[in-house]
Order: structure tokens, then C-alpha cells, then sequence
């Protein structure tokens, strides 16, 4: 199982597409901290405009947590697109570059094969979520410094330095759980067909409809929400408010687990079931 | 024959319609008659005395309030405050600063806070702090360097001292401040209470301390309440906060409180001092 975990990591790392996720991240980020660079006491006027007629700010708040957060919050919504160039290729381009019958008239089951791609991709989505977090908080402090958080959700957190890094693991943690799930949605697909271009696209198409639905504020729709896991992707903010709650981010955790079994599973069930033809 | 009001003999009002409806004078007389002889006249001499005697208490206690109103002359005593204050011509004071406001959760902070007269204020902290902008120097030019007018209201008592309540309103229309309601010793020398209506920030109301051993004496303990009514505070980080936050639009509440310490007066501050910037002076 071992060897076939590393010869998936293997074939992944050795696809230049693998590395557009990357790039992307780093381009992303390295926009958003020179934009605030010159413009961040802008942003933060902006963010804190209607407490500035009450209270004054000391100290450093455009610091490289605040700059890690608002990275986290911006690309946590687009990290999904990036995945699915990874996962919908995973199976579909096996069938594409016919290896599947190389791999399979090996001594291997079917159900290990599918295994071996689904934590092969997991590993790839938690060392691009590293990356992100490494470059997002260790550039951000290289560059801004260190200091408070602050985040304006309902209102105005401020979080002391001590108190910032566990949170921030966790909402990487979570967002793992959250792009590990969408991997697996394009892993199902990609077991559909052979062709890598269907399951990012049909993984996509359901995203988008996730949101829009989740976006509408119609009540016939309402009681359906909760089970759209897009709904649940975003629940690491959770852990960015005094006092978190728990129960709410157990929720949206199992569910966000439930959906990533219930993929593996079809997915196994469905390769089980098919026929190599290619 | 002239009567004088305070005359003990001048007991009912000469115009008291009698039992046969007709208008009665209250002579020397009629006083002699026994209280069932006097019928209906003879009950307004008793009603008419204990009058007299509420109105002639009335009038010694409108007089004396007036006469004792009169001694308090609000702007000797706010003038008095501020050049009292006055003779502090700078100062470094350690702060301690906890917030119990609905829209901000921090954590308490520390820093350091510099005074120049007439109002140069530089903050200074290791980490972030969040400070109340109003009151925080407790300098009373803060309102009474610019044209107002003032107003005794009464004496009371305010935590065991014996205050003067004072209204200012301030005259220039530039000014953010609408009223202020002072409450002031005049033993000290001292503002322990002020009330502020705002255009911008609502009603506040600051409650200071003196406990420090300072001359002349400084606060070592402020308190600040906010109510504003409304307030759209910013925020770019997500939609469905802004709708939460929208659900219920209410002003800013709570209250801040700041403590004191060490200070250190009159230390010839540099002017250069107050000119470098903080990282993010809103």
C-alpha cells in the first residue's frame, strides 16, 4: 500500500498542472500582501471606520497574521478549483493515457488502487494548504511583523499573539477536511469517465450550484441548505470568535466527513464495477 | 387698611365667598367665633394659615436657593479647574485599559500615555491597545479651551462628595460636542463626572477617580460609557457577517475602564515627542 501511495504521489508531483495550483497560491498571495503593503491602513480605516469616531488604535495591527487571515479568507473559497485539477485527473487520466490495464493486471485490488489515489490526493491537497500557510503566515510575518489579530465578524475580535496560532492550525486543519472533500467529489467523477476534463467541470458545475443555492434567501430552499456541504466549508471561521462554538463546527465537521465516505465509497463501488475497456 | 402678607393677623384672603355667597372679611371677629359658629368662613382662616405658612416656607427656600445659586458662578469654577490643571504642563502616565463594549472583544492592554498642555497626546505600547478617544487626557480644555456657555444646576452629591452639577454648551458649531453636564468639586478642584451628548458618538458619560497623590490631583481610574443609538460599523471580511451584524443594528454600548498609574508630571516633554507618528493613528 505504501509503494502505492508513493507511485501516485509520484505520477502526481510528476504533472506540470499539479504545480498551476501553486503557483496560483503564491501569486495570489504575494498580490494581496504587496497591495497591503502600500494600501493596508486603508483597509483597516475601512475596517474599523465606525469604531475610529469612538476609540483609537495602538500597536501594530497590519501584521502578518492579519495578512495570513485575510489570504486564508480570500482563497479559501477558490482553493476548490485548483484541487480539481489534481482529483479530476486522478482516475480519468489513467483511462486517458491507458494505464489502466498496467495498473490493474498488477497484483493490486481495485479497492487498494482507489485507496492509494484517494490519500494520494489528500496528501497533495495538505501540502498545497502547507504551502499556503507558510507563505500566507511566514511571509506575512517576514514582511509586516508580528502583533494582534484582529477580525470583524459580528463584531470586532482582537486576539493577543498568544492566543492566534492554534487557531490558525485549526482552520487549516479544517480547510483541509473542506478541500479533501471537494477531491473526493472529483475523484468520484473521474471514475465516471475517461476523460480528465468531464469531472473538473462537472465538480465545478456543483460547487457553483452549491453556492448559488446556498447564496438565495428563499425559504422553499432553506430546509435543503444544511446538507449542502459548501454550506459547511467555510465553518473554520468559527475558530476566529470568542467564544467558539463547538457544536457548530462538529456539525459542519461530520458532515463534511460523512460526504467524504459516502464518495470514497461510490467511487470504490463504481471502479469495483467497471469495465476497463481502454 | 394695608395689610402685610406675613401679618398674623391677615389670616384668609379677603375675597373668601361666605355661606350666604357673599365675598367675607376676615376681621379680628370673626376669629373669636367658635369653630361651628364660623361655619364655612370660619374653616378658611385654618385653611389660609397652614397656605401662608407653605408659601412663606416656599418663598425663603426659592429665595435662599437663588441667593446661594447666585454665589456659584459656573465659569470662575471651570476656570479655576482648568488653570488648576493648568500647572501640570506634561505628563507620562502608565494606562491600563479593559473594554466591555457590545462590538469589540479585546483582550485588556497596556501602554503608555503622554501629555503635553494644550493637547498634544502621543500613545505609546508594546502590543495593540484600543483607546477611548474622548476624556482619556481628562483635560478640561478639551471643552472649555473653545467659546461656551455655562450653567449652575444644583449641588448634590455624588459619591459621598458634595459636587456641582454644571451644564456647558459649547457655542462654536464645529464643535462635536452638543452639551456636557459637569459634575464638579469645588473643594478639589476636581471634574468627577461628565456627561457628554455627541453628534458622532452618542451619550457618554465618564466617571473619574482620584486616588492618586498628584497635585494638583489627576484621575487614577476613568470610566467610560458609550450609548450611541446607531452605527454601521465596517467590515469587508464576509457578507453573511454584515447580514448578522444588520439583524440587529444597535449602537455602540459598554463600557471602558482605564487605570492610572505611575505618573510622572512635569518632565519638560520635547514637542519632537509628540510629532512621530504611530504605525496606524486613526
Amino acid at each position: 500500500m505504501k509503494n502505492l501511495i508513493f507511485i501516485e504521489l509520484s505520477k502526481i508531483f510528476h504533472k506540470k498542472r499539479t504545480y498551476i495550483s501553486f503557483a496560483v497560491i503564491f501569486l495570489i498571495s504575494s498580490i494581496i500582501q504587496t497591495a497591503l503593503y502600500f494600501q493596508g491602513d486603508k483597509y483597516l480605516k475601512f475596517a474599523t471606520r465606525s469604531l475610529n469616531n469612538s476609540f483609537e488604535f495602538s500597536g501594530n495591527l497590519l501584521n502578518g497574521y492579519l495578512i495570513a487571515f485575510i489570504i486564508l479568507q480570500s482563497l479559501s473559497a477558490y482553493i476548490p478549483f485548483l484541487i480539481l485539477l489534481v482529483g479530476g485527473d486522478l482516475l480519468a487520466g489513467e483511462a486517458t493515457s491507458g494505464t489502466y490495464r498496467i495498473m490493474l493486471t498488477r497484483p493490486i485490488s481495485r479497492h487498494n488502487f482507489i485507496t492509494a489515489k484517494f490519500i494520494a490526493g489528500t496528501v497533495y491537497t495538505n501540502l498545497l494548504l502547507l504551502f499556503m500557510m507558510l507563505i500566507s503566515i511566514g511571509f506575512g510575518i517576514m514582511i509586516f511583523g508580528t502583533g494582534e489579530l484582529i477580525v470583524f465578524r459580528d463584531k470586532l475580535y482582537v486576539f493577543a499573539q498568544d492566543d492566534i496560532i492554534w487557531r490558525f492550525l485549526l482552520s487549516y486543519g479544517f480547510v483541509v477536511l473542506s478541500m479533501t472533500t471537494v477531491l473526493s467529489l472529483s475523484i468520484l467523477f473521474s471514475s465516471l469517465v475517461e476523460n480528465a476534463i468531464g469531472p473538473i467541470i462537472s465538480t465545478m458545475f456543483v460547487i457553483i450550484t452549491f453556492l448559488i443555492i446556498s447564496a438565495l434567501n428563499i425559504e422553499a430552499i432553506d430546509s435543503i441548505k444544511p446538507y449542502l456541504f459548501t454550506n459547511h466549508m467555510s465553518a473554520w471561521r468559527n475558530f476566529f470568535v470568542n467564544p467558539i462554538d463547538f457544536s457548530k463546527i462538529a456539525l459542519s465537521f461530520s458532515v463534511l466527513l460523512g460526504h467524504i465516505f459516502i464518495f470514497y465509497f461510490l467511487t470504490v463501488i463504481i471502479f469495483k464495477r467497471k469495465d476497463i475497456l481502454s | 387698611m394695608t395689610q402685610s402678607f406675613l401679618d398674623t393677623n391677615y389670616l384668609t384672603h379677603p375675597l373668601i365667598p361666605s355661606q350666604e355667597g357673599k365675598t367675607q372679611d376676615c376681621s379680628k371677629g370673626a376669629v373669636k367665633q367658635s369653630p361651628l359658629e364660623r361655619g364655612f368662613g370660619g374653616v378658611c382662616f385654618g385653611i389660609m394659615a397652614v397656605l401662608e405658612k407653605t408659601i412663606a416656607t416656599l418663598f425663603m427656600i426659592v429665595l435662599s436657593t437663588t441667593l446661594f445659586a447666585q454665589e456659584r458662578n459656573p465659569k470662575e469654577l471651570l476656570d479655576l479647574i482648568q488653570s488648576d490643571f493648568e500647572k501640570v504642563k506634561d505628563y507620562t502616565v502608565d494606562i491600563e485599559i479593559k473594554i466591555d463594549v457590545n462590538f469589540v472583544d479585546a483582550p485588556n492592554s497596556k501602554a503608555k500615555l503622554y501629555f503635553k498642555q494644550p493637547n498634544k497626546v502621543k500613545i505609546e505600547s508594546d502590543g495593540f491597545a484600543i483607546i477611548p478617544k474622548q476624556g482619556l487626557t481628562f483635560s478640561p480644555s478639551e471643552l472649555l479651551s473653545k467659546s461656551y456657555s455655562a450653567i449652575f444646576i444644583k449641588s448634590e452629591i455624588l459619591d459621598s462628595f458634595m459636587v456641582d452639577v454644571i451644564k456647558v454648551i459649547p457655542l462654536e458649531d464645529s464643535s462635536d460636542i452638543l452639551l456636557s453636564t459637569l459634575w464638579v468639586d469645588p473643594l478639589y478642584n476636581v471634574i468627577r463626572k461628565i456627561e457628554s451628548v455627541t453628534k458622532k458618538m452618542g451619550t457618554i458619560t465618564i466617571y473619574l477617580k482620584y486616588e492618586n497623590k498628584t497635585a494638583p490631583p489627576l484621575p487614577s481610574v476613568a470610566k467610560f460609557f458609550f450609548n450611541t443609538t446607531n452605527s454601521g460599523h465596517g467590515t469587508m471580511f464576509k457578507n453573511s457577517d454584515i447580514k448578522e451584524s444588520n439583524k440587529e443594528k444597535k449602537g455602540l454600548s459598554g463600557k471602558v475602564i482605564v487605570k492610572y498609574s505611575n505618573y510622572l508630571l512635569n518632565q519638560n516633554l520635547a514637542d519632537s515627542l509628540f510629532v512621530e507618528e504611530d504605525e496606524f493613528d486613526f
